[in-house]
């Protein structure tokens, strides 16, 4: 569509139809008077042209003068749509509501972009934002933008800097993460690193400390195996905050128990849907209740934000659940299977030990009268058995020794 | 060469202009004496013009000035 034509559509146009022997005169009448005219078409033996709406009057009233026939065959524009519905007021405040609301609408944010994050979520921003004071729907008149990037910097110490803008209706947060110095070693207090656990042990690393244990030996929870205590150059020990890593292999034991009679889901194949909507992030209230109508469901919810033309994107989301209806039965199943369950049970919580298996034994007992297949399962693994305990000592600083050493 | 450009003053100057065979800008003609999409005729306080084609259609008419579009035949002066 050209601008002249969007023009026209917007003010309005006449398509006038006269005879092609008519033509010429009408044409030579209104160009005399300046009356404009356009996209002169002829078909068959007629002519149509089209004019402004606001120059119809003085062509017909040209016709008249020199007693030709003129028709209106078609009114085209948007003032010609508005004037089929201007008797229907409800219509017309309808659409001036509208408007308004459009309007008053500007005065709120309606979406919030973030940029500059790496590690923090979308998600976790906008919760910072919103715990300040600011979410979607915030009055933007009173949104002071450098008190509010203060507040998210005082708020959030990843944050290490801030700068809010808003364009429009859209509110963007550019943000700087906090880079964090590495982690400094606590070397206070006096520590002795002890076995958390029974076991072999396999590898000892001590980082401070002197080593009390070696490769091979067996400990009791509770050992020491890292000494504070460290000898210095002059053969002196002096006490220090012991750590390392000690590996040792230690005896895990797990027992899975899968009952035989389990509840399953037996699926109704109906199912309900419902709709909750926000503006400007308040809730519409609904006539239809937003829970579930059944008993026992599973449910599939989605977020949608309302976009029009693909291009805007209205401050209105649409939160969309599925529930799905089905009964519990109680089915039962087979040892063999019940045994592939407790088994994939056991492996599931050894692989979440994150520790190297040495060797695992596994026992699978069928307790009929209890309805249950019990897996029992004795693994060796590699783990780190190394727990600082801190201790006491009677400091005797160097201050203290000078008055005795003179006596 | 004064007497060249006065008596171009005095005639009342018409130009005719063809591009293409698609489209005519006469200059100098005011009225449309007959139309239709074979024929146009145009015509000055001293002479005539006829365009004729096929599908010619009005594109501009104003004082001085008349544009015509359409596939055109020939023009011939009357």
């Amino acid at each position: 569509m050209s601008l002249y034509s969007l023009f026209h559509t917007v003010f309005g146009e006449y398509i006038f139809e006269t005879d092609s022997s008519s033509f010429p005169a009408i044409a030579n009448a209104l160009s005399k008077k300046k009356i404009g005219f356009w996209r002169i078409e002829t078909v068959e033996d007629r002519v149509r042209f089209r004019c402004s709406l606001f120059l119809s009057e003085e062509i017909i009233i040209s016709a008249e003068e020199l007693g030709l026939g003129i028709e209106i065959v078609k009114k085209r524009g948007f003032p010609f749509f508005f004037s089929r519905y201007r008797k229907r007021y409800g219509l017309i405040l309808g659409a001036l509501l509208g408007l308004f609301l459009l309007f008053y609408s500007q005065l709120f944010v309606w979406k919030i972009n973030i940029e500059g994050n790496t590690s923090l979520s979308e998600h976790d921003i906008e919760t910072a934002l919103s715990d300040c004071g600011i979410s979607v729907g915030s009055y933007i008149p009173e949104i002071d933008v450098k008190y509010y990037a203060n507040r998210l910097i005082l708020n959030r110490e990843e944050i290490s800097s801030a700068a809010i803008s808003i364009n429009g209706t859209h509110l963007t947060v550019n943000i700087l993460e906090t880079t964090f110095p590495p982690r400094m070693i606590d070397g206070k207090g006096f520590f002795n690193v002890i076995a958390e656990r029974d076991g072999v042990i396999l590898d000892i690393d001590a980082a401070d400390g002197s080593p009390e244990v070696s490769e091979g030996d067996a400990v009791y929870k509770g050992e020491l195996l890292i000494n504070s205590f460290i000898e210095g150059n002059n053969g002196a020990y002096r006490p220090t905050h012991a750590r390392g890593i000690v590996y040792a292999a230690v005896e895990e034991s797990l027992v899975s128990e899968i009952p035989l009679s389990r509840i399953t889901r037996h699926y109704t194949g109906k199912t309900a849907t419902r709709f909750e909507i926000t503006v400007l992030g308040k809730k519409v209230p609904s006539v239809v209740s937003t829970s579930s109508p059944y008993e026992y469901f599973d449910a599939i919810s989605t977020e949608s934000t309302l976009v029009f033309l693909g291009i805007i994107e209205f401050p209105i989301k649409v939160f969309k659940a599925v529930y799905c209806e089905y009964s519990p039965e109680t089915e039962t199943i087979t040892p063999e299977y019940a045994k592939r369950l407790a088994e994939d049970d056991i492996d599931g919580r050894l692989r979440d030990m994150k520790c190297e298996i040495i060797s695992c034994d596994k026992k699978l007992e069928l307790d009929e009268k209890n309805g249950v297949c019990r897996l029992t399962a004795n693994a060796v693994v590699k783990q780190n058995i190394a727990k600082e305990v801190p201790f006491e000592i009677d400091y005797y600083n160097i201050s203290e020794r000078l008055p005795n050493a003179s006596e | 060469m004064k007497k060249f450009f006065d008596l171009f003053e005095k005639t009342n100057c018409r130009l005719v202009e063809l591009r293409e065979r698609n489209y005519l800008l006469a200059e100098g003609y005011s009225c449309i004496e007959s139309y239709s999409d074979t024929r146009i005729n145009l015509s000055s306080p001293l002479e005539r013009l006829s365009v004729y084609g096929e599908e010619l259609t009005l594109i501009h008419l104003s004082d001085s000035h008349i544009a015509i579009e359409g596939r055109i035949d020939g023009i011939e002066f009357i």
